[in-house]
């Protein structure tokens, strides 16, 4: 095709025919989906999701709004639904270590079923063993014991008692002591009188006896500790004796109940030993208000004992009673705690003090099993959240600590609970940059996170993608309970679908965009009173969308046709053209024109780009004019030194400029300085230039027609208006309605170069001129211009240089 | 109700105190009493003359009594001794009478101990006493005062170990006797003070009447219920085996018994075996006689000095 011939008004939009959906409307539509399709991250998904391997964890990777978590909902309830539920887990006290609670893991259902089984135990055991305690059996046998240890001092004291006697003497007992001392009648202590009247041997013999006594006494009253502890070992064996058979056949019912799970046999074996040496606290139940026992914890510190009642009982963690299939947890808020669990602690006398019942489940417990879902950057932004769950994956465990005992800043003791077995397969949703930083940064993370599931940010236009789009406006309307849409309107959301992603041939896979759209189309239709949808609403709805977001435009395109930013829509002028750029706000972008200029006079060759000077420059922009420095050099001065200096500026520009899609604009704008040549105003021109004048495609290319468009239409279209685009960019083109019918009628063009001499034809008018055989370009060609200019400075320099050698001579 | 059966006669109840734990728990019976009746409480401390003369012989050492060590023993050390511990008795029913708002009195005397609370004893209408001083050297029961004060006492004798437990229920043994029916008006009233049921034991002849309900026992019940009736108390019944009233303990234990009330002086309740089931209780154990009695003489000690 010519470059001098428009585009034609079909290349710049690519409509969708309402005629390739076999529906009226989409209440029609039986098939509706909610996500778009997405071949390879649903591969990698179901591959992550199947493969039961260690580290096969998956990254779902892709924008926001691309359907990842839903997906993956999808796909792990699929896979779950073929998996049995998950076990339970509950924890129990530890009798030989208090602070390490005892982990159970038992099927599904079973935790709560051991946990009321241990409640009514509780219960029962207290009941069989008070009936045991009082029994006439063990009051008899223990009155019995008692006895039996009392009468020993009894028996002892009256055999002194009576060995006193026989000597004529009284035991008597004083506050504090025993005594013996000499009796004067039955019951009646000697007088001291008389007792200093008897004979000396008398009072010799009975010194004597009562030494002898006293030395019995002391024996006696030394052996009484020792009496003592032998009664109350003698006690225990008794309590222990009665309260395994008390206890017994209550332990034998829960054994006979749970017999296939040998951990909670050996829970059971530890709560029968643990009874039986605590009978008597049993029945003695100390409360939570007994103030005595709170202050001998607190001051005992650390983690308490719980009482003889709580001590039996089961804290469910997860509980998976009445589900079928295994577990697939999200959690929204990943903290360290909700992640791995937490040890509660209540305040008791001031202190803080816990036991295994305060400790709670965390995602990993609940999702054991299963699946656990987590968004990346909730999980990353929560500290100590990420090292955690690595951890957990890392040991195959999950281990409740609080963060001072992790970061070693809090050394009280505290429960230590077992460690959770875990199996599980984690799905984290995020952004690829993300991803790509962890995989940069985290070495651990590449090992625990092998499957990515990329998702794509767009779709194939062909291939069903149409029809794939219909089905998601089935499926958002089905499900927000919309209007139906009609064909028209489905075809013109799936034009703004391509629009979106700035391709004639692919669809934006974006459903959240898509979905918005259809959401306010149907406001639309709502707000004018119809009962279906169609394409004025859709169209409606894509031009509330813009004018909700251009107002920066307005103010841009307003100060040029003001004439506050200079922008020539016609005429003609030397070393100055029209090119253009793109605003990116948010979600919003537009394009506008920018004047740039080239000024150019004798010099040692080179070319200054203004904006670089001034740091106003990106790199890439920089790069785009030393390219263009390259070409101009090589192509018109190969022989001889390059003798001009030129400047290159983006008038009017105050923030930064980067990007290459205004070399071709920048060289134009050269070209026409050194051959005096002017260009088109009317024109604007994108793109950006190779080393050998090739025009190569641009990015933002409908924004920028549209851009140049709207200055040009409120100026009043003239006919001779236009863009001129890189022809790789074609496919590229879905113009707005308004631009594709300005085109129809004439009065806009869109034109496709392939060389940088297409485009010097285009704006100047005249032919560019191609080299004879001797690399010459002909006269009266822009290039001929060029090159001759250039090898007039070239020789102006020369002349110049000898003169200053003659003059440094003489 | 009259005057006469509202405090039952009891005006002044006498409190032998040696400070011992059972004498506190005596105290505080006597108390809880003193409310019920609104009577005087009258502290009783006895200095035993017999400490005092062994502490002045030459030859008596003291033996720790739980530290088994040996030492020297004089009077001044004793009477140091025994003035403390009057000091802690009287401070006890100070603090006890003063809280309950009771008129109180206390007295010191000196001679042998039992001898002292029997003469006091004349004075008032109701005793209290511990089932064991501290002078009861490893003995257990009921101690050689409790005992001679039992036997030899002209008015109802407490005797405690523990306070009287609320809620629990008051067991009593009617036999038909003037002293029976004396205790059962007692009965009653502790009942009603203590918030408690009441269950009268009767004595039967098993061997003549097997079935728990018949014969005397139900009668004397129903004779018991006839007066209870009376005070709106409904009681519940158990038989008492004549011939071994020494399961009176037995039952009071497996029924919980807050008090017991027993007569005394009948042919079948000798009073070593009321002395057995009272060292047999944790609880408070009052022994009723006879409104009309007269007053005994005092009998001396028959047995041991007051250890």
């Amino acid at each position: 095709m010519p470059h001098s011939v428009p585009l034609q008004p079909e290349q710049l939009f690519s409509a969708c025919d309402p005629a390739v959906f076999a529906f009226e409307t989409t209440a029609e539509l039986l098939e509706r989906v909610e996500i778009l399709g997405q071949p390879r991250a649903e591969d990698a998904v179901r591959f992550g999701v199947g493969i039961e391997q260690e580290g096969f964890n998956i990254y779902a990777l892709g924008p926001v709004g691309t359907g990842k978590r839903h997906m993956v909902d999808h796909f792990l309830r699929e896979c779950a639904a073929r998996r049995p539920a998950a076990p339970d887990t509950c924890y129990v006290h530890n009798f030989e270590e208090s602070h390490r609670a005892r982990v159970l893991r038992v099927p599904a259902g079973k935790a709560v079923e051991l946990q009321q089984a241990m409640a009514d135990f509780v219960e029962a055991v207290r009941t069989s063993l008070a009936r045991a305690m009082e029994s006439e059996e063990y009051q008899a046998r223990r009155r019995v014991l008692e006895q039996q240890f009392e009468e020993r001092p009894e028996q002892a004291f009256d055999q002194l008692r009576a060995q006193a006697r026989e000597r004529g003497l009284a035991m008597l007992r004083t506050p504090v002591g025993i005594v013996f001392a000499p009796l004067k009648a039955e019951d009646e202590v000697m007088p001291p009188e008389e007792y200093k009247e008897l004979p000396a041997d008398e009072r010799k013999q009975i010194e004597g006896a009562v030494e002898e006594l006293q030395v019995e006494v002391q024996k006696v009253l030394r052996q009484a500790p020792a009496w003592e502890r032998e009664m109350q070992a003698a006690l225990r064996e008794l309590n222990r004796e009665m309260t395994t058979h008390a206890v017994g056949h209550l332990i034998e019912e829960l054994r006979a109940s749970f017999d296939e799970l040998p951990q909670v046999l050996a829970f059971l074996d530890a709560v029968e030993k643990d009874i039986v040496e605590h009978a008597e606290d049993l029945l003695q139940v100390r409360t939570a208000s007994d103030p005595a026992q709170l202050a001998a914890q607190v001051l005992a510190g650390g983690p308490t004992e719980p009482s003889p009642v709580l001590r039996y009982k089961v804290n469910v963690m997860v509980d998976h009673q009445g589900h079928e299939h295994a577990p697939v947890v999200c959690e929204e808020h990943p903290t360290y705690a909700n992640l791995v669990g937490r040890v509660e602690h209540v305040a008791q006398m001031g202190a803080l003090v816990t036991d295994f019942h305060l400790i709670r489940p965390g995602a990993l417990h609940r999702a054991n099993g299963g699946y656990l879902v987590l968004d990346a950057r909730a999980l990353l932004t929560q500290p100590y959240a990420w090292e955690a769950l690595k951890r957990s994956l890392k040991t195959r465990e999950v281990r409740i600590e609080s963060l001072g005992q992790v970061l070693g800043v809090v050394s009280t003791v505290s429960l230590e609970p077992e460690p959770v077995p875990l199996q599980v397969k984690v799905v984290l949703l995020g952004e690829p940059l993300l991803y790509y930083l962890l995989c940069a940064y985290d070495p651990e993370f590449g090992e625990l996170f092998k499957v990515a599931a990329d998702f794509d940010d767009r779709l194939a236009r062909s291939d069903g993608g149409e029809q794939q789009y219909a089905r998601l406006v089935a499926g958002v309307v089905e499900h927000g309970g919309l209007r139906p849409f009609d064909r028209g309107a489905v075809a013109r959301v799936v034009e703004h679908g391509s629009r979106l992603v700035g391709h004639a041939e692919k669809l934006s896979a974006h459903t959240e965009s898509v979905a918005d759209l259809v959401r306010e189309a149907d406001y639309w239709a709502g707000q004018e009173g119809l009962d279906v949808v169609g394409a004025v609403q859709v169209q409606r709805a894509v031009d509330a969308q813009v004018h909700r977001a251009d107002r920066l435009r307005e103010r841009v395109q307003e100060s040029i046709l003001r004439g506050t930013v200079f922008i020539d829509t016609d005429g003609a002028r030397v070393g100055q053209i029209n090119g253009l750029s793109v605003i990116q706000l948010g979600r919003f972008a537009f394009g506008q024109p920018n004047r740039i200029t080239a000024r150019v006079r004798l010099g040692k060759g080179e070319v200054v780009n203004i904006e670089r000077e001034v740091e106003l420059s990106g790199p890439i922009h920089s790069k785009g004019v030393l390219i263009m420095s390259s070409f101009l050099a090589s192509r018109y001065a190969a022989d001889e030194p390059l003798s001009l200096s030129a400047s290159l500026v983006f008038e009017q520009s105050y923030a930064g400029v980067d990007g290459d899609s205004a070399s071709c604009a920048e060289l134009l704008a050269l070209l026409s300085a050194i051959a005096d040549c002017p260009l088109h105003q009317s024109l604007a021109i994108t793109g950006s230039v190779n080393q050998h004048g090739l025009v190569q495609p641009i990015g933002g290319v409908n924004e920028k027609i549209e851009g140049y468009y709207d200055i040009c239409a409120g100026r009043g279209l003239t006919g001779r208006q236009g863009v001129v685009i890189p022809r790789a960019n074609v496919p590229h083109l879905m113009l707005r309605h308004d631009v594709v019918a300005a085109a129809k009628a004439g009065l806009f063009h869109v034109y496709a170069v392939e060389t940088v001499d297409d485009a010097i034809e285009l704006l100047t008018g005249q032919a560019a001129g191609a080299p004879d055989a001797d690399g010459r370009y002909p006269d009266g060609t822009v290039n001929g211009a060029v090159e001759r200019r250039l090898r007039d400075l070239a020789r102006r320099r020369k002349e110049a240089l000898a003169q200053r050698g003659e003059g440094d001579a003489s | 109700m009259t005057e006469a059966e509202g405090t039952l006669g009891v005006r002044r109840i006498l409190v032998a105190l040696d400070a011992s734990s059972d004498s506190m728990a005596a105290l505080e019976v006597a108390v809880q009493l003193a409310v019920e009746f609104r009577a005087e409480l009258v502290g009783l401390f006895v200095e035993d003359s017999n400490l005092l003369n062994m502490a002045d012989l030459p030859v008596t050492r003291e033996v720790g009594s739980y530290t088994a060590v040996s030492r020297d023993l004089d009077r001044a050390a004793m009477e140091r001794q025994l003035r403390a511990l009057r000091a802690a008795a009287e401070r006890a029913l100070a603090h006890a009478a003063e809280h309950a708002r009771l008129r109180y009195s206390f007295r010191v005397s000196r001679g042998s101990v039992h001898v002292e609370v029997l003469k006091a004893a004349t004075e008032v209408d109701l005793v209290t006493l511990g089932h064991l001083g501290w002078a009861s050297c490893g003995r257990r029961g009921v101690g050689s005062t409790a005992r001679l004060v039992l036997g030899q006492g002209v008015v109802p004798v407490l005797l405690a170990q523990h306070a009287l437990q609320a809620g629990s229920p008051v067991f009593v043994v009617y036999d038909g006797t003037p002293a029976a029916r004396h205790g059962l008006a007692f009965a009653a009233r502790l009942a009603a003070a203590m918030d408690g049921g009441i269950t009268v034991l009767t004595p039967g002849d098993r061997v003549s009447s097997p079935d728990r309900l018949a014969g005397e026992a139900a009668r004397l019940a129903d004779e018991a219920a006839d007066h209870l009736r009376l005070r709106r108390l409904k009681a519940s019944h158990h038989m008492v085996p004549v011939e071994d009233p020494g399961q009176i303990a037995a039952v009071a234990r497996a029924g919980h018994a807050g008090a017991l009330v027993m007569p005394f002086g009948a042919e079948w309740l000798p009073v070593e075996t009321v002395q057995e089931i009272t060292g047999a209780l944790r609880c408070p154990v009052l022994v009723v006689r006879a409104v009309a009695a007269a007053p005994a003489a005092v009998a001396p000690a028959d047995t041991q000095p007051a250890a």
